[in-house]
């Protein structure tokens, strides 16, 4: 690090700040941010309705679900249709409770390891599950960790997500009232996340004349199974 | 990396008659600024949203160097690496020494305005070290070999005919006229090289200092696979990125976002906190951030021009401008272009590269009307036009306000002080107008300095009778 630039920029933000002295007066930094509220939260089957809905308009697929078996016969029968051979998983507590990676495999499809590139470069399926949803956006949270790795949302063309309809907030402001607090406790510690992603709906451009384009660097489908509690 | 003068009448004089450009112009800004009105009326309460995110600008810019600390020390107990760069030059070494020290011989970049101002493909280039840009309007313009003429949008000025002929010929692929085809061709070809690259090269859209997290808000997924599949992840902010706090980015995310495209949220926002943790199976294990100066902690010396620093980037006050929607970005000369670009170049390169640049604008202030953290556009740009102007006084120069300016500014002054004298001049320009006057009554070609204004448009007759004649004949009825 060239501690003589950092020197030199500080000062010169100073001087220009505060003049010649450069001194200041420093002003306690508060933690609380104005603008988030958590409020009671609203009947959930609104939420529910209001997440399909604006995930629909950009381009995601929703499907709500009414049990842990049928996120399990949804996956089952989803690659068969689509032909799939090869995919990528999370092992979160749900998903190893289900045994959907056991399954697919003893099905035949292939498990890829996100620690291998050209494994997963050929993974034809990446299936996830969401810490939270916003219901106002259509968008899901995904919090990588040992057991959810990024690239699993990110490099096989599908990316199919479960999430727990409890887990569907309001909206950005709710979302943020949660991840303040979750973020404050873990903060600076190995416990702390290395990325938390916001994806709403399938990777898309417009860069060619403001043409939507679906699918051109992240997966072009984007599936979210809704398990209704 | 010296920058020659920029030289903004010239080159929006040749903008001006390139019909094709200024119908694609017209297209994308009017689409922009449809969506944008759209996500401004449905969110209720935006008004306040902006007014919030402005003041947290100014109590981050008004505190810069806690706030610059607090995330220095928060990244670097994440894990990470902080480098403080003076100028671009700085930056790039350090950043192709970072490189070097990892044996990198490719980098997949995403789109970012701080490595386009500091010249970072050029520099990694030089060193021998491929950089490939990964969205796909910075792809077009790097494969053109241009600059990118919009914030948000960096390939609007090239039509799709354009782009069909740069893939066909450069990459050797059949002429594919859908932007699909095109756009499966860039994926094809920039998946390899996220595959093979050792190091992601990203921007910053906001850099928290209470987690030491950065944010990159996109929608394509190469920022994400950028700076995740690389060995090694670079992230690249101007100073005045920073914000205080984690939850005011619940204020931020939706003022950004709505206000570039008019999305609610953009497909991804990625809030990257440090390297991967050691039991992460994937994500880069290295990460560097490197805060960059280049002339912008002496924009805070300024209380008048200081809040030029609150921009977030997002675009929309290049939409609504009258002069970047005829004229587009490359006349601006510089990365930045439309009204920020016109307030923002001649305070980081200096008022003597870009004097034209103040002067860009009708001050008819729909840029601070669409800001979402409401910069005093007006302000500003009158702030800089005085500078122009007094920097030529000093040093005994008549330069763009020249002599023969302020001579009849003077003049002008004196005829709008005195009744008289305004009664004089105006009975004077009736009688001398006659030699000059057309048919239907215009002045369409008067001689040298008024020949700066008929070249372009006509100027309206003196009438015979002046006004304040007939408003009183008017007011006795
Ligand atoms: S100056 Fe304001 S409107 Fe223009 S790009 Fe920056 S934030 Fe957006």
């Amino acid at each position: 690090m060239n501690k003589s630039s950092r020197e030199k920029i500080l000062t010169r933000i100073r001087t220009g700040l505060y003049g010649s002295t450069g001194v200041h007066q420093q002003k306690e930094i508060t933690r609380k941010s104005t603008g988030i509220s958590a409020e009671p939260t609203m009947e959930k089957s609104i939420l529910v309705n209001q997440f399909v809905e604006e995930l629909t308009k950009v381009s995601g697929n929703a499907k709500i679900v009414e049990s842990e078996d049928a996120v399990k016969d949804f996956i089952m029968s989803f690659v068969e249709e689509r032909g799939i051979s090869s995919f990528a998983i999370w092992k979160s507590e749900l998903i190893q409770r289900l045994e959907i990676g056991d399954d697919l495999q003893s099905k035949g499809l292939k498990l890829a390891h996100p620690d291998k590139k050209e494994e997963m470069s050929n993974a034809g399926i990446g299936i996830t599950e969401a810490d939270f949803a916003i219901a106002d956006t259509g968008t899901i949270v995904l919090i990588a960790g040992e057991k959810q790795p990024r690239t699993v949302s990110l490099i096989p063309p599908i990316h199919l997500a479960i999430v727990k309809s409890s887990l569907i907030l309001r909206n950005i402001n709710d979302l943020f009232a949660m991840l303040v607090n979750l973020i404050s406790e873990k903060n600076s510690t190995e416990e702390s996340t290395s990325c938390l992603t916001f994806i709403t709906g399938p990777s898309r451009t417009a860069d060619i004349e403001l043409n939507l384009t679906l699918g051109v660097h992240g997966p072009r489908e984007l599936f979210v199974l809704i398990l209704a509690q | 990396m010296e920058i020659k003068k920029l030289e903004f009448k010239k080159q929006s004089s040749t903008a001006l008659t390139d019909q094709n450009l200024r119908k694609a112009l017209r297209n994308t800004t009017d689409r922009f600024r449809a969506s944008r009105k759209r996500a401004y009326d449905e969110l209720e309460g935006f008004e306040d949203l902006r007014n919030r995110a402005r003041e947290i600008k100014k109590e981050t810019i008004e505190n810069l160097p806690i706030y610059l600390g607090m995330l220095e020390g928060n990244v670097i107990k994440t894990g990470g690496k902080v480098h403080w760069a003076q100028d671009g030059e700085e930056a790039c070494r350090i950043i192709v020494e970072i490189a070097r020290e990892n044996g990198v011989r490719s980098v997949v970049k995403s789109k970012s305005m701080a490595t386009e101002e500091i010249e970072l493909n050029h520099a990694l280039e030089e060193a021998g070290i491929k950089a490939v840009e990964t969205d796909l309007g910075e792809y077009i313009i790097q494969l053109a070999k241009e600059r990118p003429s919009h914030i948000i949008a960096p390939a609007i000025h090239k039509s799709k005919d354009d782009i069909s002929r740069l893939f066909s010929e450069k990459l050797s692929i059949p002429y594919y006229t859908e932007p699909e085809q095109l756009t499966r061709v860039a994926r094809e070809r920039l998946r390899s090289e996220f595959l093979s690259a050792d190091m992601g090269v990203s921007g910053v859209n906001f850099a928290v200092a209470e987690t030491g997290t950065i944010v990159v808000v996109e929608n394509e997924g190469n920022a994400r696979l950028s700076t995740t599949v690389p060995r090694v992840h670079v992230a690249v902010m101007g100073i005045e990125k920073v914000i205080p706090r984690y939850g005011d980015l619940s204020i931020f995310l939706p003022v950004l976002v709505r206000s570039a495209t008019g999305q609610k949220i953009s497909t991804y926002v990625s809030f990257i906190t440090g390297p991967k943790r050691k039991s992460d199976m994937d994500g880069p294990e290295e990460f560097h951030l490197v805060i960059v100066d280049n002339g912008r902690a002496k924009i805070l010396a300024s209380e008048e021009t200081r809040e030029s620093l609150y921009c977030i980037r997002c675009g929309a006050c290049l939409n609504i401008c009258p002069v970047y929607r005829q004229v587009g970005g490359h006349s601006y000369g510089w990365v930045y272009s439309g009204p920020i670009g016109a307030i923002i170049t001649p305070q980081l390169l200096g008022a003597e590269k870009a004097p034209e640049l103040p002067f860009a604008s009708s001050l008819c202030g729909a840029c601070k009307d669409v800001c979402p953290v409401k910069i005093d556009f007006p302000k500003v740009l009158l702030e800089l036009r005085k500078r122009v102007v007094e920097g030529e006084n000093k040093d005994g120069r008549g330069g763009e306000a020249g002599l023969l300016e302020r001579l009849l500014v003077r003049l002008w002054r004196i005829s709008m002080e005195s009744k008289t004298a305004y009664s004089l001049l105006s009975t004077l320009s009736y009688f001398l107008q006659f030699p000059w006057l057309s048919k239907n009554r215009k002045l369409s070609s008067l001689p040298y300095p008024f020949s700066e204004w008929t070249n372009d448009r006509d100027f309206p007759a003196v009438a015979k009778i002046p006004f304040r004649k007939r408003w009183k004949e008017i007011s006795k009825i």
